[in-house]
């Protein structure tokens, strides 16, 4: 082997540019970092993984979701919680439940 | 009730999580509102909440039940509107199942942690925001990065520790935390059998956790704590380590919403892992073990809270007051049945788990000679 066979030829040399440019485009690309809030991730309002603004309520007709809600809170109690002496809570518990099973219409 | 099709709320992605907020609180209000000698083996929620339930959760690509996300990240209105959104103008615990300030208080400190953490956030981004890892002046900007880390650590743990003061532990364990469990909480506890849906036991239904808590991921993933156990650290793990849940973590993922999940991912496939560069990098090496050693030691701290609440409390047989002795034998039989990692929030396992997470994050410190 001559030692002329080591160097590149202009051809090689050309492909060898461009495989390196082309692996330093690959490292920029996998070093870009992507935006956080892309993410939900809000580190403007410094509220994190918190968004930056409370939940807005369901409007109509989703508000049956929301009145539901605001009467389990006032009305239901934990089952185990619950003997069978205490029938009111219990009757009022099934009430709630059975109005949550029963399928009306929209 | 009518079974609404949720596809109109998917445009906006605040009405989307309110829709699986208000659903989750159901769902769970729905399951734990029967008294247990009414259940025959399994609970069937009905389908006017399963379904749109499925449609927010899919778009939302988070587990259909009660999270984390639903009781802190999402539950807070403004205490004055036109004001900002910070911890003092927050109102925290906007829905409640037991109504207890115990209840009100554990959503309240949870979010404070997660808010003190957004500074971890900040050091994750400013740390992938340097031009490189290798010069001189960057290695300095790590370094104070990392000092910054441990600082921000230390404060999460500080705000943990208060809650200790903030939350009746008889009051959280009795009267709160039963709403939280979710489908076969337990091996005598129901299966939740979703109505309409093909395989309930292949959803995920295990309810809201610590565990899921976006920030403490990002914070692992970030030092490159190994929970898992893949890599060969010393000092090797113990036996009860080796007993311990190693899933969990990842397990817990399922059930924060996508994008969170999508950038915990991104973390962990970082170009610039932080461990790798400290490894090669004398000079951080120092500041990065720092860090690690203050989130051991906060997750020791961690142990003695969560052992005061759970594990002591689970082998408690003092009942609360005005609950049915029954009812309290039967939690004592639930919870005693509880064997090997299920939901990693029963009492033994969840002692293992914890000490397991402790000694992988000690396994993280690297040798400095």
């Amino acid at each position: 082997m001559y030692p002329v066979d080591l160097l590149p030829s202009p051809v090689h040399l050309v492909n060898d540019i461009f495989t390196l440019l082309r692996s330093a485009s690959r490292r920029v690309t996998a070093d870009a970092k992507p935006n956080p809030a892309d993410f939900d991730v809000n580190i403007q309002t410094n509220t994190g993984f918190l968004p930056p603004s409370p939940l807005p309520n369901l409007q109509k007709p989703y508000d049956i979701w929301e009145d539901a809600l605001s009467e389990a809170q006032r009305v239901l109690k934990l089952g185990e919680n619950l003997p069978e002496t205490h029938t009111q809570e219990r009757a009022a518990g099934e009430h709630w439940r059975e109005r949550i099973r029963t399928v009306s219409k929209g | 009730m009518p079974v609404l099709e949720a596809d109109s709320l998917l445009a906006d992605p605040q009405l989307v999580r309110r829709a699986h907020q208000v659903l989750a609180f159901l769902v769970h209000f729905y399951a734990h509102s029967i008294p247990p000698d009414v259940i025959f083996e399994s609970i069937v929620i009905p389908r006017s909440l399963v379904t749109p339930l499925m449609t927010v959760s899919q778009a939302l690509k988070i587990a259909p039940v009660l999270t984390f996300a639903d009781t802190v990240l999402w539950n807070w209105e403004l205490v004055d509107p036109k004001l900002p959104v910070t911890l003092e103008n927050m109102h925290f615990g906007r829905h409640l199942f037991s109504g207890t300030e115990a209840e009100r208080k554990f959503y309240y400190g949870s979010a404070r942690t997660e808010l003190v953490g957004a500074e971890i956030l900040h050091i994750i981004n400013e740390y992938h925001n340097l031009p490189n890892v290798t010069e001189i002046s960057s290695v300095c900007q790590i370094n104070k990065l990392l000092e910054r880390l441990s600082l921000a650590i230390e404060d999460i743990n500080t705000s943990i520790q208060a809650m200790r003061n903030e939350v009746d532990p008889q009051v959280f364990f009795w009267e709160a935390r039963p709403w939280w469990n979710g489908s076969a909480s337990g091996d005598s506890a129901p299966a939740w059998i979703y109505e309409g849906v093909a395989d309930s036991s292949r959803l995920d239904l295990s309810g809201p956790s610590a565990g899921q808590s976006s920030i403490m991921h990002a914070l692992d993933l970030f030092l490159d704590i190994d929970h898992k156990l893949r890599q060969r650290r010393s000092p090797a793990p113990s036996e009860s380590n080796k007993k311990a849940d190693h899933g969990f973590m990842e397990r817990m993922r399922r059930y924060m919403p996508g994008k969170h999940r999508a950038y915990l991912e991104w973390i962990a496939r970082s170009p610039r892992a932080l461990r790798s560069v400290a490894q090669e990098t004398p000079a951080i090496r120092e500041q990065y073990n720092a860090a690690v050693t203050t989130l051991k030691k906060l997750r020791d701290c961690h142990m003695r809270i969560a052992c005061l609440y759970i594990v002591t409390m689970s082998r408690s047989t003092r009942p609360p007051p005005g609950c049915p002795m029954a009812a309290v034998m039967r939690r004592m039989e639930r919870e005693a049945a509880r064997q090997g990692p299920v939901t990693g929030t029963g009492g033994n396992e969840l002692a293992l788990l914890l000490k397991a997470g402790r000694d992988a994050t000690s396994r993280a410190v690297l040798t400095t000679n």
